[in-house]
């Protein structure tokens, strides 16, 4: 186990992305390795949704409510509004993002996080309904639904890291990042990608074009190696 | 466009650009370390990320025997606040600006953050097995193969502790009463075995099932004779109010001593000490690039080992808790 070379340096950020990054980065500068930072390598779970026809029928008989008509909140009383129309409780961020690391940190949350994640459900959606929730309940305002989404899919991401399962972060992804790496790892190296496809063809007479072998019938042992030392 | 539509879709743009720096950040992480698959420098991004968002919590809350529990490098992010957290700004005598906003996360903080995570412990740390029970069609709480053999089978040496439970909140693994400590085992060093009830043969632990062995439990074995430290010819109750009698005595011992023969108590500074302003420096510089006013920082949020949030909540997490003393004089 490493110890480190020294203490973290200080770094702010806009994004969670870019902190995160210089994040494991100083960890490198300070002696640690991806390995230590990860964690012991072991076999992810693969999320794989299921077919359900319940759920399925929940989703139409939602659907089939039908959508509200254009213009149908003009005619709400405005001594009634939704909790959405109103101030919402928390305008700060910081405020928002703690309440939201408060709920979402919590055993019974977690589960159905997890479940979700193991079901195929991509971090995106989760974050979605989590913060969506959140508005329509008028916690938050919808420029901080926009704000925390970062943050949130970030902590959920950790969630499915530490339950050990290979997720989806915005649709069906789950083999992006490795099908990618495969890609790249063919375009860096094209030597050993022509390689590969050479070795991988089987030389056989059509290989070589008709009128060079009609030529070499012909002139048969005349031919000269080109490793021959040539007229003496 | 109705309003939830064009909310939904804005949000779709902004999860398609998280995933866009996310990969943008796996890149430039694989630059630095080659040879690495993306999905460990991701999985290296997300802890960071966890524990840079919830300030160090996340390492608390994910507790148990789970990743973050047991990085090294989660514990090396939360020593930031040990030396740097300071300043008149974090101060009480702070009225205005970031110190008031620090302040206010600090209250915060201690009022309702330190609850919910000690309520989780461990728990997450068990949500590896959860993940397991889903995908293997089990409850969701069922417990799972121990390190060195399956819950229910006989001779099991430690098994998983179920999920979510008490076990799995301290982070322990179950140990079966066939495990015991033998003075003369590993030629004569000494060293865990496990006895099978039927045919009674004793096998070494391996290092591994050592390590796995709760502290509870190795703290009480006697090294010398192999047997329980609090094991002996008296029964449970005769046991209990032994052990109590001697705490009590020896409590007692050290309160008087402390009481009588310390020198006079002296006020120690805590964390927020006045320290200068060099911790800020990090955050006047963001605000500063960002035309961000900086009496207003706590309405924009930032993220990162100087963000005053992060070493707030961090400090929370690792700062040490009211201790006990113990009958051998450490504390807990």
């Amino acid at each position: 186990m490493t110890k480190a070379k020294r203490n973290p340096n200080l770094f702010v950020h806009g994004n969670v992305s870019e902190a995160a990054q210089a994040a494991v980065l100083d960890g490198l500068d300070a002696g640690f390795t991806i390995d230590e930072m990860a964690g012991r390598d072991v076999p992810k779970i693969r999320a794989e949704a299921e077919f359900s026809q319940e759920n399925l029928d929940e989703l139409v008989k939602l659907k089939s409510k039908g959508s509200a008509i254009p213009g149908q909140s003009l005619v709400n009383n405005p001594d009634t509004p939704y909790p959405w129309e109103m101030p919402p409780e928390i305008t700060n961020p910081r405020e928002a993002l703690d309440s939201l690391v408060e709920d979402i940190l919590q055993p019974e949350v977690i589960k159905n996080i997890v479940s979700a994640l193991a079901g195929g459900m991509p971090v995106g959606d989760i974050a979605m309904a989590i913060l969506y929730s959140k508005f329509v309940d008028g916690i938050i305002s919808v420029d901080l639904l926009m704000l925390l989404a970062e943050p949130v899919m970030y902590l959920i991401m950790a969630v499915g890291e530490e339950a050990n399962i290979k997720y989806n972060i915005e649709g069906d992804d789950l083999d992006e990042f490795d099908d990618e790496e495969k890609l790249e790892e063919q375009e860096l190296n094209p030597i050993e990608k022509i390689k590969q496809e050479t070795l991988s063809k089987p030389i056989t007479q059509n290989s070589v074009p008709q009128n060079l072998l009609d030529k070499v019938k012909e002139q048969g042992p005349e031919i000269r190696s080109m490793l021959s030392r040539g007229n003496e | 466009m109705g309003f939830f539509k064009s909310i939904k879709k804005a949000f779709k743009k902004i999860i398609k650009g998280v995933k866009k720096v996310v990969k943008k950040v796996v890149k430039g992480v694989k630059k630095v370390v080659k040879k690495i698959g993306s999905s460990k420098i991701l999985k290296a991004l997300a802890i960071a990320a966890a524990i840079v968002v919830t300030g160090g919590a996340a390492l608390t809350a994910f507790g148990g025997t789970g990743t973050l529990a047991s990085s090294t490098f989660g514990q090396w992010m939360m020593t930031t606040s040990q030396s740097i957290l300071g300043g008149s700004a974090f101060g009480t005598g702070a009225t205005t600006g970031i110190g008031k906003f620090i302040q206010g996360a600090g209250n915060f903080a201690a009022k309702t953050l330190a609850k919910p995570f000690g309520a989780v412990g461990g728990a997450i740390g068990s949500t590896a097995r959860v993940g397991a029970n889903i995908v293997q069609g089990k409850d969701l709480l069922a417990a799972g193969p121990g390190v060195g053999g399956v819950a229910t089978t006989p001779g099991a040496i430690l098994t998983a502790p179920t999920p979510f439970s008490a076990e799995a909140f301290s982070g322990q693994i179950a140990v079966a009463d066939t495990v015991s400590y033998d003075p003369t085992a590993n030629a004569g060093k000494g060293g865990y075995i496990n006895t099978d009830p039927t045919t009674k043969v004793a096998t070494p632990l391996t290092q591994a099932e050592v390590d796995s062995l709760p502290h509870s439990y190795t703290s009480q074995v006697d090294k010398v004779t192999g047997k329980s430290k609090s094991s002996s010819s008296l029964n449970v109750g005769e046991q209990i109010t032994a052990g109590a009698i001697g705490m009590g005595f020896g409590l007692t011992e050290r309160a008087i001593a402390g009481r009588y023969l310390s020198e006079d108590p002296r006020g120690t500074s805590d964390s927020l000490f006045v320290e200068g302003k060099s911790p800020l420096d990090p955050i006047r510089v963001y605000a500063a690039e960002n035309n961000i006013n900086f009496a207003d920082i706590y309405s924009n949020p930032t993220y990162g080992t100087g963000d005053p949030s992060y070493m707030m909540n961090t400090a929370l997490f690792s700062q040490a808790t009211i201790g006990s003393p113990t009958s051998t004089g450490a504390t807990v």
